[in-house]
Formats: structure tokens, sequence, C-alpha cells
């Protein structure tokens, strides 16, 4: 069998029929490594942060690889389980914070070890704005803006209907247009 | 304004992952397998453990209260008939 020539969902039920971490995995891997870095690093903005979470998207991927049922495809539940992994990471670091009781200075030179500030620039900038939103909703516009995901996907991935998905989405745009609607 | 600006978003340069990423991960998921089968191990060796005990425990029991004590089936040396 050659792993190249299945298509994802073909190749996550050959993945599920594997004692191990074999061919099938393997190539699975190799087909989401990028995608899932992507989603990792928009959504945790580190480096660091993003390797372990995106090491971590992949271990539960392959704990869970027998439980895919196929309702949708296996990309959207990839992308799901990535998202989740993020969020999680990200509201126990929001919970660490808290507790240490840091100060929003010391999060914003935390981030991003390896980006030059030079370039990091704007974008910087855009990201802290998106940290007055609930981690879900930021990670929404993340997706939808960054990274063009439609709202039918973002509805699947994040379990909501269309039209719910399209109003979050929308009051989360009002909410920072609010809020630094002065400042821009 | 708040569509532009989030469509600035993608402008975000992405690094790609780091070079060791499948090693690291292959190793994490060793690690993680490893880790389940040992408390897997701890627990289904733990219960018949603790069964065992717990039969020997009531056997003792009755065998105090009531000066009997009939092994089951399995339960070791069947007395010579």
């Amino acid at each position: 069998m050659n792993v190249t020539e299945l298509n994802d969902e073909e190749l996550a039920a050959a993945a599920a029929r594997e004692g191990s971490d074999g061919p099938a995995f393997v190539a699975l891997v190799e087909r989401f490594r990028q995608r899932v870095w992507q989603i990792c690093y928009r959504l945790l903005d580190n480096e660091h942060d993003a390797n372990d979470a995106a090491q971590e998207v992949f271990v539960r991927l392959f704990l869970n690889r027998g439980k895919f049922e196929g309702r949708s495809k296996y990309s959207t539940w990839v992308h799901g389980v990535a998202v989740r992994t993020c969020l999680t990471i990200r509201r126990g670091r929001g919970r660490r914070r808290k507790h240490e009781n840091t100060t929003s200075d010391d999060s914003i030179d935390g981030r991003a070890p390896g980006r030059p500030a030079a370039e990091a620039g704007l974008s910087l900038d855009l990201m802290q704005m998106l940290e007055i939103l609930d981690e879900e909703d930021r990670a929404m516009l993340i997706l939808k803006y960054a990274e063009s995901y439609s709202h039918e996907e973002l509805a699947e991935i994040f379990g909501l209907s269309v039209s719910a998905c399209k109003m979050r989405i929308s009051r989360a745009c009002d909410k920072v247009q609010k809020h630094f609607g002065d400042q821009k | 304004m708040a569509t532009d600006l989030f469509e600035r978003l993608a402008d975000l340069p992405i690094p790609a992952p780091p070079p060791t990423f499948n090693k690291a991960l292959h190793q994490r998921l060793n690690n993680r397998l490893l880790a389940g089968q040992l408390l897997d191990l701890a627990v289904r060796g733990f219960g018949f453990a603790l069964w065992h005990l717990a039969r020997a425990g009531v056997g003792l029991l009755t065998l105090t209260l009531t000066g009997k004590f009939e092994p089951r089936s399995g339960d070791g040396p069947r007395p010579a008939p």
C-alpha cells in the first residue's frame, strides 16, 4: 500500500489499524505538520509554545486515531484538535499568569522570542489588541482572517451553527473596534 | 476599519517548524505510550493483588468465625480424596 496515494480519510483509517506509529501515521504527520504548526503558531504567538502544542496535537491524534467517525472531513477534525489544544494551553497560561500576577508588559516581552521586534511591529500590536477578546473569539478571528477559514469550517471546528459563528466574529470585531477605535 | 485591520493578521510571518520536530514528536509519543502502559500495568496489577488479598482476608475471617474454610476450585491444590 502506497500511503501517499491515499486521501486523508483513508490514511486516517489506515493509521487507526496500525498498532503503533507506523507508515500511515508518519504520513499523516508529514501531511498535516505545516498546517497544524501554522494554527498553533497563530494562536499561541510563540515558537516554544507552538512547538509544544503541535507535538501535543499529534500525540492526541495518535491516541484518538480510532475515534474519528468520518462525520466531517479529517482535516477539519485535525484542525479542531489543534484549536482545542491551543485553547487549553492558552487558558493554562492565563491562569498561571494570573497566579503569578505578572504585568502585561512582561507578557509582551516573553512573546515570540525568535522574532525581531521590527519584524513583529504592527502584527504584534494587532495580536495585543486581540487579547481583550475571550479565547474562543480570539481564535475564531485569527483563523478567519489570518488563515482564511470559511464560516462553515469555523462552525464545525468550534461546534457552533454557521449563523452563531458569523455573529460571534462580527461581535468580536465590533468589540475590538470599539475598544481601540479612538486610538487607530 | 475592522476588516482591513484584521486582514493584516495574515501578514504576520510564520517560521518553519523546528527541524527536530519529528524526532521530538516520536520521543514524546513513546514517553506517553510508556507512561500509559506502566499506569495500566500498575492499575491492573494493583487490582489483581487487592482481589487476592481480599479473598485471603475473607477466608481468614470465615475460618475464624466458623472454623471452616472451603477453598473454591482453582484456589490451590485440592485435598486428596
